[in-house]
């Protein structure tokens, strides 16, 4: 729990940040059954179920040992347990009120990179779509930090949206929908997504490398 | 100087419900009917060319703005036909028909020859039958005696009934004529009876051939029928065809100058008394609007010292005895009141005459008191006791009539008014009603081209007055400011009751007019006929497109058989819906609401004020009648349901890093920085019928299921709902998108699948209308439709 979670302009933030801290891996789960040959699928339907949201660090450098897991009196931390137990070149840490599972060994990881000032934006239809997350990614990408790091790196994201929009019909009225801005400074790209993730009520947000040479980087979240 | 007086009583009420209909704004929106045309016909029971007497036909046209072309036929009592010209009458406006100029062209020997007489139908094409007013105007050749003949419609139908009369000798050198004629195409046979007062019978058979006219002397049959007294009852009763005969019955006395009208009645017994009475009348009442009381009116030009005798006959027609109860309100120079006379019992087909003059001072009505408006109420059963007013002086030589009617309405049109050096025109307007109502008096003149109006509130039994004279001479405006020309002689006019019944459209008015002729120094009528409103039975709109969980409403179509106007009304109070599951229907106020989409019968009855019977197909008392009857409109509802879209798609839109989406806007409605390309696409909502669905609340939403993409995702893409209203134009936009967040754009091999569900709601309705498959690639973006195929994987 190295990271400082700075949160300015927003007590929402700040609250939710403090009072998840702590307490989420010993929250009980319901008796749960996964059987999943990756890591990121066994995690993503964990977050799903237990709603407990997870950040996903993938480790491209040894292949997932398939889980199966049933666990009848449960908490959080019994089921991560039970992951790295099978996969022990992970580890989890609870951050930002997110449990954060990643490898053990993650040298320079763009998550780990520090953002001076970035916005998350809430709306105030709640509609966190997938246009949403696709410019926040940017909004996080675009800061000079992530170049600089995509640079000194090589390594590039390649976020992809296909989306459909939606557009109103003539003559009718459109709900006005309120921005407001919430500025975080100094936060490391982890802390961002954690943030984001809460904000934007998911579950579960994956970071990956891919490509012939790793030289893409994919972030998505649902 | 010689003096007659004809009197005709129009008769206009308006019924008063609880509440009223703005009738004004009504017939603001009115337009010509849509009716097809089809024949019609109207019957005067008798004209006459013999030697000394000589006949013209006053012929109105009450349609609104057409032309009506009406060919008189004369028929001789034989049957026997002669068709005259065709006459060609303007809307608005009366058209006079010489009958001895235009027999002349067509057989000039019958001209004032004995038995030349008989009954005239006249024939026309029009939408209704109530567009011509007829009268046949018989007059005896320089002598102050004529009479007004009303034309009636043919009543087509068979049913048996009779023709109801008061026979009256009043003095010795008293002619008379009793006509009957035969409308119909078909023989007729039928049963003559008089009674004396005391209602003792005698019976004769009459046969009628097709077309042909009887014409009696009353006297004769009395004496013949060894009947004593001076008056009595006359009955013409048929088993059938009862419609289809007309009857007349008049006296004259060239010595005196004296002639009166004994106008008869239709009966056939199944008329209801809620169909016959309204506007707040619980009991069978007659009305006669203008009596002339004893001391009679300076304005109708009689000698000084003229004392006139007013008389009421009233007949009992039913085998029952009958109570009546007889009111006189009152009205001259000392102001007026309201007498009511003894409850009178009636024995079985008792005919007993009432001299008012001579108990106008027991019964408290003035010497200064000039008229009176009589009023008889009777049982529960319409027609039960017939009514005929006179009021004459000894000699016979001065004197007026009003005629009774039971008939009140919110539409009258009547014939010529005359106002010149020789002529006065006196209108008695009344409400038979409970409530007050305003009445609207139109006065057309200048070939129907100019009006003047007069609008006045009547009290309940009050009577509105006008002496048309002091109206032109005097510049008196009208409710616009207007002024009649003062050279204007002539013209027609028509009432309304501007507030009739909510729902039945029923009037409270009825409506009398005195001719006063100085020349001879009688007073001659006008009489005015009813319209009533004819149901076409179809409504507007037809079919009404109801978007499924609407609410919407249809009206009836309604139209005024006068003047041809047509407008919605809804006078429907049991509206039914054909399909409980696609339409229900409010009863009362038929306020529809789509429930499933289809079409159905959407319709109802009600309570109409009802114009000529022959057209609405009513089987019901006489087709001259304007009754309360049942009338009927249906029509479709489609209630209408989102089934499809139509798709316009633009090409590829390319991106170097510029925004897509709805911008400027929220980030989850814009990309301010795409690296790929979009389309814009245009969705139109389509109905069951391929129809757009435009006007309606409805949204669209989407659920996009992503089904591959490359490169591939590190775990699944997440499906995603969107939704947004729809245009009231049917229309709703689609942005397809294929960006990345960094360059470069999409490359070769570079894909994302998706299925995108669309459906449209109509709250709380949803309809699934279409599914692409979603296939964006580096060249833009491939859409399939596979709606038809809804287990399509688009993989």
């Amino acid at each position: 729990m190295g990271m400082k979670c700075k949160v300015l302009l927003t007590a929402f933030l700040t609250f939710s940040c403090i009072i998840a801290r702590a307490q989420l891996a010993n929250q009980p789960v319901a008796p749960l059954k996964i059987e999943e040959s990756k890591v990121s699928s066994a995690l993503r339907k964990f977050s799903e179920q237990a709603q407990v949201p997870i950040g996903f660090e993938e480790d491209l450098n040894k292949a997932d040992t398939p889980l199966k897991i049933s666990l009848t009196t449960a908490t959080v931390k019994d089921f991560l347990a039970a992951v790295v137990a099978a996969n022990p070149n992970y580890t989890w840490v609870e951050q930002d009120g997110v449990i954060n599972v990643m490898p053990i060994h993650r040298p320079d990881s763009f998550l780990d990179v520090t953002i001076s000032k970035i916005d998350i934006m809430e709306e105030s239809n709640q509609d966190y779509n997938d246009v949403y997350r696709f410019n926040a990614y940017g909004n996080l990408l675009h800061t000079p930090e992530a170049k600089h790091w995509s640079e000194r790196t090589g390594i590039n994201s390649r976020i992809m949206l296909g989306t459909s929009i939606l557009v109103p019909g003539q003559g009718v009225e459109v709900p006005k929908v309120i921005e407001t801005r919430h500025t975080l400074t100094n936060v490391t790209a982890r802390t961002y997504m954690n943030e984001l993730m809460k904000l934007t009520k998911s579950y579960y947000w994956v970071y990956n490398l891919y490509g012939n040479g790793n030289q893409y980087f994919d972030l998505q979240m649902n | 100087m010689p003096r007659t007086i004809l009197t005709c009583l129009f008769i206009i009420l308006l019924s008063a419900g609880a509440l009223a209909v703005d009738m004004t704004s009504l017939l603001a929106k009115a337009k010509e009917s849509t009716r097809k045309p089809t024949p019609h016909e109207l019957m005067a029971p008798y004209w006459c060319l013999e030697p000394g007497w000589h006949t013209e036909l006053q012929l109105r046209n009450n349609l609104l703005k057409s032309d009506l072309t009406v060919t008189p036929v004369l028929r001789l009592a034989t049957g026997q036909e002669f068709k005259l010209s065709p006459v060609t009458i303007p809307a608005g406006t009366v058209t006079t028909v010489d009958v001895m100029a235009e027999l002349t062209k067509v057989a000039p020997p019958l001209v004032h020859q004995p038995g030349t007489y008989g009954s005239v139908s006249l024939q026309y094409s029009s939408i209704s039958t109530a567009n011509l007013y007829a009268v046949a105007m018989v007059h005896m050749d320089v002598q102050p005696i004529g009479y007004h003949i009303d034309a009636a419609s043919i009543g087509k139908k068979s049913m048996g009934g009779s023709r109801e009369g008061i026979w009256w000798l009043p003095r010795a050198g008293v002619s008379d004529y009793l006509v009957i004629s035969n409308g119909s195409d078909k023989a007729v046979t039928g049963t003559l009876s008089l009674f004396d007062a005391g209602g003792k019978e005698s019976k004769s058979t009459v046969n009628l051939g097709m077309h042909q006219t009887v014409r009696m002397v009353v006297s004769q049959l009395v004496s013949s029928a060894k009947l004593s007294g001076t008056y009595g009852g006359i009955r013409f009763s048929v088993p059938d065809s009862a419609r289809e005969i007309n009857s007349v019955h008049f006296l004259y006395d060239p010595t005196a100058g004296f002639s009166a009208m004994m106008k008869m009645f239709h009966f056939d017994g199944s008329s209801k008394l809620e169909e016959r009475t309204w506007a707040g009348n619980t009991k069978w009442t007659q009305w006669a609007p203008m009596l002339a009381l004893k001391n009679p009116d300076p304005i109708v030009g009689f000698p000084q010292g003229t004392t006139l005798q007013p008389t009421i006959f009233l007949r009992n027609t039913t085998a029952q005895s009958v109570n009546a109860n007889v009111s006189i309100g009152w009205h001259g120079d000392s102001g007026q009141g309201k007498a009511n006379l003894p409850v009178l019992t009636l024995n079985p087909l008792e005919t007993r005459k009432l001299d008012i003059g001579s108990v106008q001072q027991q019964l408290g009505i003035p010497d200064t008191a000039h008229w009176g408006l009589v009023t008889v109420t009777t049982g529960a059963t319409p027609d039960d006791v017939i009514a005929v007013a006179a009021s004459y002086d000894a000699t016979g030589r001065y004197g007026a009539q009003t005629p009774f009617s039971d008939q009140l309405a919110d539409h009258w049109t009547g014939g010529l008014w005359q106002v010149d050096s020789t002529h006065n025109s006196i209108i008695a307007v009344t409400n038979g009603g409970t409530r007050p109502t305003d009445a609207l008096l139109t006065f057309l003149y200048n070939g129907g081209k100019d009006k003047y109006e007069i609008q006045k509130t009547i009290a309940p039994g009050d009577q509105l007055w006008l002496n048309l004279s002091d109206y032109i001479h005097n510049g008196i405006p009208d409710r616009n400011g207007k002024v009649f020309p003062t050279t204007l002689t002539a013209g027609t006019y028509e009432l309304r009751d501007l507030k009739p019944a909510d729902k039945t459209l029923s009037g409270s008015l009825f409506e009398g007019k005195i001719i006063a002729d100085k020349t001879w120094g009688h007073l001659t009528y006008g009489c005015m006929i009813c319209c009533g409103y004819g149901s076409l039975g179809i409504v507007d709109p037809d079919p009404l497109g109801l978007p499924v969980t609407s609410n919407g409403s249809t009206t009836p179509i309604v139209q005024d058989n006068c003047s041809g106007a047509q407008f919605d009304y809804n006078f429907i109070t049991a509206w039914v819906s054909g399909n409980g599951n696609i339409v229900s229907v409010d009863p009362g106020g038929g306020l529809q609401t789509g429930l499933a989409g289809g079409f159905t019968n959407v319709g109802g009855n009600g309570i109409l004020a009802s114009g000529d019977g022959e057209d609405m197909g009513l089987d019901r008392g006489h087709p001259s009648q304007c009754p309360q009857m049942n009338q009927s409109a249906n029509g479709t509802t489609n209630v209408r349901v989102p089934t499809s879209l139509t798709l316009v798609m633009s090409g590829r839109i390319d991106h170097n890093g510029e925004q897509i989406g709805i911008c400027p806007g929220p980030i989850s409605q814009c990309i301010p920085h795409c690296y790929g390309y979009h389309h814009d696409l245009s969705y139109t909502v389509l109905d069951q019928d391929a129809k757009v669905m435009t006007n309606t609340t409805m949204t669209a939403s989407e659920h996009v299921h992503f089904t591959g993409s490359n490169p591939p995702p590190s775990h699944p893409l997440a499906d995603f709902d969107k939704t947004v209203a729809v245009g009231t134009d049917g229309k709703f936009g689609d942005i397809q998108a294929f960006c990345f967040g960094a360059p470069p754009p999409p490359q070769a091999g570079e894909f994302l699948k998706a299925r995108q569900d669309l459906s449209i709601t109509v709250s709380p309705n949803n309809y699934p209308v279409r599914i692409n498959c979603v296939d964006d690639e580096s060249d833009g973006t491939h859409l399939t439709d596979v709606t038809a195929n809804p287990a399509a994987t688009c993989q």
